[in-house]
C-alpha cells in the first residue's frame, strides 16, 4: 500500500499520538509541548484534520467517557494506526536529512 | 407511544439538563425533546445513534423523560445553538472539548470576555477549516474525474 504524504498539521498530530492514545484537548497540549509552545492547533483544525486522517486510515479512534465539564458529550480517543506510523517514519526519513543539510548550509554562510 | 416508520431518525445532544442528557430527537419528520440519564445515553454507541430502532427504544424507554419546554429542559447555553452548524462527524467531541476548555479557562481565572472571544475564535476557525476541507474534497473529486 502506498504511504501517503503528511501535511505539517498531520505530522504534528501524528507525532503527538504516536505510542499513546489521547483525546482532543490532550493532543492540543501535546503538540504545544512538542513544539515548545510555538504551534497551537485550534480544536476546529484538529478535528477536521483528524477526520481526514481517519478516512485515510492513518489514525484509529474510539469513544471514551463523559465527564461533568462536557455536559454529556463523550471524549473521543485517537491513536496512530500502522499506516500512520509508516507515513510518519517515511516523512522523517525524507525530510530529516534535507532539513539537516539546509540547516548546515545556512549555518556555513 | 405510536411512531411512524421508515423515516430518517437521529439524536442531537443539546447538553446536560436537570434530568440527564437532553436530546433533540428527529423521528419520522417529528421532533422531540427527551432527557435520558447519562448512564443510559453512554451505553449507546455513536454508530447506532441514527438507527431507527435505537431512536424508538430511547423514546419509549421508561428512563426517558419527554420535555415539552426545552427552556426548562436544558441549561441555557448559546453553544447548543451553534452546535447545529457543526458537521455531525465531529460535533460531539469538538463541542465537549470546547466546553472542557471553557471550564479550564474559568478555573484559570480568565475573564468572561476572554472566554467568549476564545470560544468565538474556535467557532470561526472550525468554520474556515471545514470550508477549506470541503473545497479541497470538491477540487480533488473534479480533477480526478477530469483526469
Amino acid at each position: 500500500m502506498r504511504v501517503p504524504r503528511l501535511s505539517e498539521t498531520e505530522i504534528l498530530i501524528a507525532s503527538a499520538i504516536s505510542g499513546k492514545e489521547l483525546y482532543g484537548l490532550q493532543i492540543v497540549d501535546e503538540v504545544l509541548a512538542l513544539t515548545r509552545g510555538k504551534r497551537r492547533i485550534s480544536l476546529g483544525g484538529l478535528y477536521t484534520t483528524l477526520h481526514r486522517m481517519e478516512s485515510k486510515k492513518l489514525v484509529t479512534s474510539r469513544w471514551g467517557e463523559t465527564v461533568d465539564d462536557r455536559q454529556g458529550a463523550r471524549r473521543r480517543y485517537y491513536k496512530i494506526a500502522g499506516l500512520g506510523a509508516r507515513a510518519l517514519s517515511e516523512t522523517e526519513r525524507v525530510l530529516g536529512p534535507a532539513l539537516r543539510l539546509a540547516h548546515g548550509m545556512a549555518g556555513g554562510r | 407511544m405510536r411512531l411512524a416508520r421508515s423515516m430518517k431518525s437521529e439524536f442531537i445532544v443539546l447538553g446536560e439538563g436537570a434530568y440527564g442528557v437532553v436530546l433533540h430527537v428527529k423521528h419520522a419528520s417529528r421532533r422531540y425533546h427527551v432527557a435520558v440519564p447519562s448512564r443510559a445515553w453512554n451505553r449507546i454507541k455513536h454508530d447506532h445513534r441514527s438507527r431507527e430502532d435505537i431512536v424508538i427504544a430511547v423514546l419509549v424507554s421508561p428512563h426517558a423523560r419527554h420535555l415539552a419546554d426545552i427552556e426548562l429542559a436544558v441549561y441555557p447555553d448559546w453553544l447548543n445553538t451553534a452546535a447545529f452548524f457543526v458537521p455531525k462527524t465531529i460535533r460531539e467531541p469538538w463541542l465537549g472539548d470546547l466546553r472542557e476548555d471553557r471550564k479550564r479557562m474559568v478555573a484559570a481565572g480568565c475573564s468572561r470576555r476572554t472566554i467568549l472571544w476564545a470560544t468565538l475564535t474556535q467557532i470561526v476557525l472550525l468554520a474556515l477549516h471545514a470550508a477549506h476541507h470541503t473545497l479541497l474534497r470538491i477540487i480533488c473529486a473534479v480533477t480526478r474525474h477530469a483526469g
